[in-house]
């Protein structure tokens, strides 16, 4: 089978006046994941941001391909039926509108060749929420209506899995986790994975790393990626921290 | 204060003339303007009781000295001398609809509009046809001692009753408006209930009189004496009822937003909300000549039908059964939605054989006969000894069967595939095949397991001529197709255990022109040959082609079928409901149902109703109404309720169009324990004004109220709520909360809340809650990261704002709204 790729190349996006991201390349091909690091304001958020094509984020130039479809041609709706997923840092709240009801919309919306069985639905979702130890309540309650972070953060990795997207993008998912809740978020990470899923992961810590060991890691700093390397790399940044990267930054060796 | 004039829009709107009358020649019609005359020559021509003209010519003097109201909205263009103030009632139905403004007509189309109901609604037909099931339903009650008519009938027919309570509770002294409408009201209900008289108003008379109402200067009187009750029922369906998809019927619970469903007229529409609730009350069951149709549905949900009595003839009844109908008049009726309570044994429904389709290039006249063939013959099994899974065909002994395994074989070789040809030791003749592609085929298009079968979507959509070939191919084998004597009419028969291939070779043979009867043989332990064996159900189809005896009629692609039977019982647990997106309807094991409303419209351009409630000890009243006038419509009603000891009343509004709604349903507490509850909700898109709110008084101990406003602003609408609650002194323990939320939808739009409440009372308790909200871009841009459209994104988010209390109104009315919230929200489609 022929991966799947997403191609983020030479993107440069400004919010306002200000140009955050400065040339960023990252190419995930279906199957790996990918680590996203950098300090607070970098603009990791940012370009999780462009590639869900909210209009607030403007492409300076670049190229943002999903195999030969190019993606900065389609409206965010579009950009989601090609298969893309971003979970949010902070996702929001919508009151009233009910998670299955919301979820279902989605899902055929998504999936519009696919018979959805309401009931079987129902069930998939329940036992989920029961996987991500969250009440099977979570269901008829408004989108993340009261939910505390860490919930918020688990409801958004539950519909990763129902979902079933091509390419995903995890802001910060692992920040606000308990222990626990971290092992199953990684364990549908990893499900994710085998799904065929391309995955990029948005992160301050090792600590999500040591479950979901990634195929490459990225340091962005002040909008550019300074450094491209293997998993390794992620240890390495939590022992010398970004002020190693201070004053000048280091050629990226992996593309 | 805003001036609407200001909006831009509003310009275009005023140019539009909704001014029908000038090509009408009217029966009577009073000149334009208002005078002690035109008051008098009203009376007169309604002859009317003298007490009755003493209150309009002194709600006239009073009208004169009262003010225009100068709070809220702008209402410095409305001339009074240039309205005319009565036109008699017959004549102002009569109006063309050629004559309807297009934006109207469009407006019904895009809401999928039904032909019949789009003139009513516009007033350009005088009744539905429903028209007479009213009447007999008014029968029943009339036996408990309900009066419900027109006001102008009540004045003459029970001038006691109406003496007694008219305009008590509002007074025409009250406002300007009240006291103009006392001048000059005509129209309107009165509606009485006799002491602990339970009356379940149907939602259909509700609208009729929730319509006739919303005239221009009408009037309503409702009474309910001790003990009374005065609600209504909704309609829905069990949660395990069949609904067609167009490829397959799947039980209505399952279906989903998104989901396509089959209409009255046969084509797919899509399904944009689902609904569903608890219901406790009786469930009818529908059993069609055809049996194996039959269906559920509660009492009031309309169904697509024919009366029996008015397509009968004067011949003898046939078979000893229901009286005879004409062919003649039965296929040249117009089928219409009848409410299941008012339906009867032989009346017709209509089936309907779905209409689109779309080919298959794939799908070869070679292939459709193998599929056909394994439908009724074929299986696919794992053969543990060779550890290979084979697809089989199973065959008689007959010469014809012989005949029919070796043409299978020889099609099957011509494809190109591996095929056997058997002779069991029994004799049995069975063609087998490896082919990999051909086991996938055969799975994939028509399932496995006998019980399991189902043709695949592909195959159901295909055209009528394609889906005769597979059927053809269905009916070779043995015992389908028997001639009986002494007609030698052909009767084509087939037998299957898989109940969904029995509904879908229904359809094909509807496709294809012809009704099928399907009909269940009861499966159970039955003894053969001294074995105990267990059957399983059987599902029969069968039709003659000889349609002499037939009993149902072909119009098109309906066919009219006899109901055989009804059976009523009661019923206790989750109903369900769909809203389609055009034509509102779906079909029940192939039956036409109807569920939906639109808004209503006016020639009018000033409303100012006056609604008086009469809610005696221990009584309940509730009274909803949904206005959604044409945008240029200022409507100002008055609606009041006196509120007995124990007696508990609840007003549920919506409100969407029209220029300006001024609107405050108000509740006096008057008696011990007396309760209210007020839920409005408005909906202002476009260039309007929508002030609307409750109004309670607490004048007796132990009273309690609560109010729920939602307002939604939009496209540089105005949303304002104004309330007004007093818990007099010495309402000892009273309790009063108020919520009022509003959302707004863009930058454009505002939103005002104006809340007056006056506590005079220590040992009340009382509660006040408000919030103002906006759609975030954040939100929507969130779901449609979801792969949701822009303008449902922002459907979802005013629906979920709304849903506490789309939840407690009707469920006709909430899927009303739901369309509406839709259409509205439709205008914020992103182009591009
Ligand atoms: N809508 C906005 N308006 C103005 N500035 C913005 C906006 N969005 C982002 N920025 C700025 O862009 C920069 C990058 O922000 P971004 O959220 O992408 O950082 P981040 O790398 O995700 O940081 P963190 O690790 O704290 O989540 C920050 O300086 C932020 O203030
Ligand atoms: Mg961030």
């Amino acid at each position: 089978m022929i991966p799947n790729v997403l191609s983020i190349k030479d993107l440069s996006v400004s919010v306002g006046e200000k140009e955050i991201l400065k040339s960023v390349t990252i190419t995930v091909k279906s199957g790996e994941i990918h680590a996203l690091m950098g300090p607070n304001g970098t603009g990791k958020s940012t370009l999780a941001h462009t590639v869900v094509g909210s209009i607030r984020y403007k492409v300076n130039s670049g190229d943002l391909f999903l195999n030969d479809v190019n993606l900065r041609d389609l409206q965010v709706y579009e950009r989601a039926r090609a298969g893309l997923f971003v979970a949010f840092q902070e996702p929001v709240t919508v009151q009233g509108l009910r998670f299955l009801n919301y979820l279902r919309t989605a899902y055929s919306s998504l999936h519009p060749d696919e018979k959805l069985e309401y009931k079987k639905f129902v069930e998939e979702v329940k036992e989920l929420l029961a996987f991500f130890g969250l009440d099977s309540s979570f269901a008829d309650r408004g989108l993340n209506e009261g939910l505390s972070g860490g919930e918020k953060k688990r409801m958004e990795a539950l519909q990763m899995l129902i979902l079933r997207p091509k390419f995903i993008i995890l802001d910060e998912i692992d920040s606000g986790l308990d222990v626990d809740a971290l092992r199953v978020v990684s364990k549908a990470i990893a499900r994710a994975k085998e799904n065929g899923a391309g995955i990029i992961i948005i992160t301050h810590y090792q600590r999500i790393l040591d479950y979901i060991k990634p195929d490459f890691v990225h340091v962005l700093i002040n909008g550019r990626i300074a450094e491209s390397g293997n998993g390794d790399l992620a240890k390495l940044i939590e022992e010398r921290g970004y002020e190693y990267y201070k004053g000048g930054e280091i050629d990226a060796k992996i593309g | 204060m805003q001036k609407l004039d200001d909006v831009e829009d509003v310009k275009k709107l005023n140019e539009i003339k909704y001014d029908f009358i000038t090509d009408l020649k009217p029966v009577y019609q009073t000149k334009k303007g208002l005078s002690r005359d035109v008051i008098e020559e009203m009376s007169r021509e309604k002859k009317e009781p003298d007490w009755m003209k003493k209150i309009r010519l002194k709600a006239y003097e009073i009208f004169l000295s009262k003010p225009v109201p100068t709070w809220g909205p702008d209402l410095s263009e409305l001339n009074f001398d240039d309205l005319t103030y009565y036109t008699r009632q017959e004549d102002r139905k009569a109006n063309n609809w050629e004559d309807v403004p297009k934006e109207i007509k469009d407006t019904f189309d895009r809401l999928g509009v039904p032909e019949m109901e789009k003139k009513y609604l516009a007033g350009s037909v005088a009744q539905l046809q429903s028209e007479g099931v009213y009447s007999r339903l008014r029968k029943q009650w009339e036996d408990k001692g309900v009066i419900f008519m027109d006001m102008d009938s009540a004045v003459q027919k029970h001038p006691d009753i109406v003496r007694e309570h008219f305009g008590k509770i509002v007074p025409p002294s009250d406002n300007k408006f009240a006291a103009l409408n006392t001048a000059v009201w005509s129209g309107g209900s009165f509606l009485y209930v006799p002491s602990g008289v339970q009356l379940d108003l149907p939602v259909q008379a509700y609208f009729r009189m929730n319509s006739a109402l919303e005239g221009q200067f009408e009037r309503t009187l409702i009474i309910a004496e001790p003990d009374a009750s005065v609600h209504y029922i909704e309609g829905c369906l069990p949660a395990e009822e069949l609904v067609s998809k167009g490829d397959s019927l799947v039980p209505i619970s399952s279906v989903g937003v998104s989901d396509n469903v089959v209409t009255h007229s046969g084509e797919n529409s899509r399904v944009t909300r689902t609904f569903e609730r608890p219901y406790d009350g009786t469930m009818m069951t529908f059993v069609p000549l055809s049996k194996g149709n039959s269906f559920k549905l509660t009492v009031e949900h309309p169904v697509l039908a024919i009366k029996r009595s008015s397509v009968s003839t004067e011949r003898k009844p046939r078979n000893g059964w229901k009286s005879e109908v004409s062919t003649q008049k039965l296929i040249t009726a117009k089928p219409d939605y009848v409410r299941a309570e008012q339906l009867e044994e032989g009346d017709f429904i209509v089936y309907v054989a779905p209409t689109e389709s779309k080919d298959n290039e794939g799908m070869t006249p070679e292939l459709l006969r193998v599929l056909g063939l394994y439908a009724a013959e074929g299986s696919v099994s794992y053969n543990k000894a060779i550890k290979t899974t084979v697809l089989a065909f199973s065959f008689g002994k007959s010469k014809k069967e012989k005949d029919l395994a070796t043409e299978l074989y020889d099609l099957l070789k011509s494809l190109g595939e591996q095929a056997n040809l058997i002779k069991t030791a029994g004799g049995y003749y069975t063609v087998s095949s490896y082919s990999k592609k051909l086991i996938e085929l055969c799975e994939t298009h028509v399932g496995k397991g006998a019980a399991e079968k189902k043709l695949s979507k592909v195959l159901m959509e295909l055209p009528p001529e394609k889906q005769r070939i597979l059927l053809d191919n269905y009916l070779r084998g043995d015992g389908n197709v028997y001639v009986k004597r002494p007609f030698k009419s052909v009767m084509v028969r087939a037998s299957t255990a898989s109940k969904m291939l029995a509904f879908q070779l229904q359809e094909i043979i509807a496709r294809n022109g012809t009704f099928a009867n399907l009909s269940i043989r009861k499966g159970g332990d039955d003894t053969i040959v001294g074995r105990k064996i267990r059957r399983k159900d059987q599902f029969i189809v069968q039709y003659t082609e000889d349609k002499r005896h037939s009993q149902v009629r072909k119009a098109g692609n309906n066919f009219y079928v006899p109901i055989r039977k009804i059976i009523k019982e009661k019923f206790k647990d989750k109903v369900y409901n769909l809203e389609v997106s055009k034509q509102n309807s779906y079909l029940v094991k192939g039956f036409a149902v109807h569920n939906c409303t639109a808004p209503t419209y006016s020639q009018y351009s000033l409303h100012a109703a006056i609604v008086e409630v009469y809610v005696k000890k221990a009584a309940k009243v509730r009274y909803t109404s949904v206005q959604n006038w044409s945008d240029n419509i200022i409507n100002g009603p008055t609606k009041r309720s006196w509120v007995e000891e124990r007696g508990r009343m609840e007003w549920v509004q919506g409100s969407l169009g029209s220029k300006i709604t001024m609107t405050y349903p108000s509740s006096i507490l008057r008696g011990e324990y007396a309760s209210t509850s007020n839920l409005n909700v408005a909906l202002g898109v476009g260039p309007v004004w929508k002030d609307n709110g409750a109004k309670v008084v607490h004048a007796a101990p132990n009273t309690t109220s609560k109010i729920v406003a939602k307002s939604i602003s939009g496209k540089g609408g105005m949303a304002v709520y104004r309330g007004q609650l007093r818990i007099n002194p010495g309402a000892y323990n009273s309790k009063a909360s108020v919520q009022c939320d509003a959302l707004i939808l863009d930058d454009m739009s505002k939103s005002n809340t104006y809340p007056h409440n006056e506590i005079l009372e220590e040992s009340a308790s009382f509660s006040h809650e408000a919030s103002v909200g906006k759609i975030s871009e954040e939100q929507v841009d969130y779901l449609m990261s979801r792969g949701i459209r822009e303008e449902d994104a922002r459907s979802l988010i005013v629906l979920g704002f709304l849903d506490d209390v789309l939840k407690e109104i009707p469920l006709e009315y909430s899927i009303e709204f739901n369309k509406l919230v839709r259409l509205e929200m439709s205008k914020y489609g992103a182009v591009g």
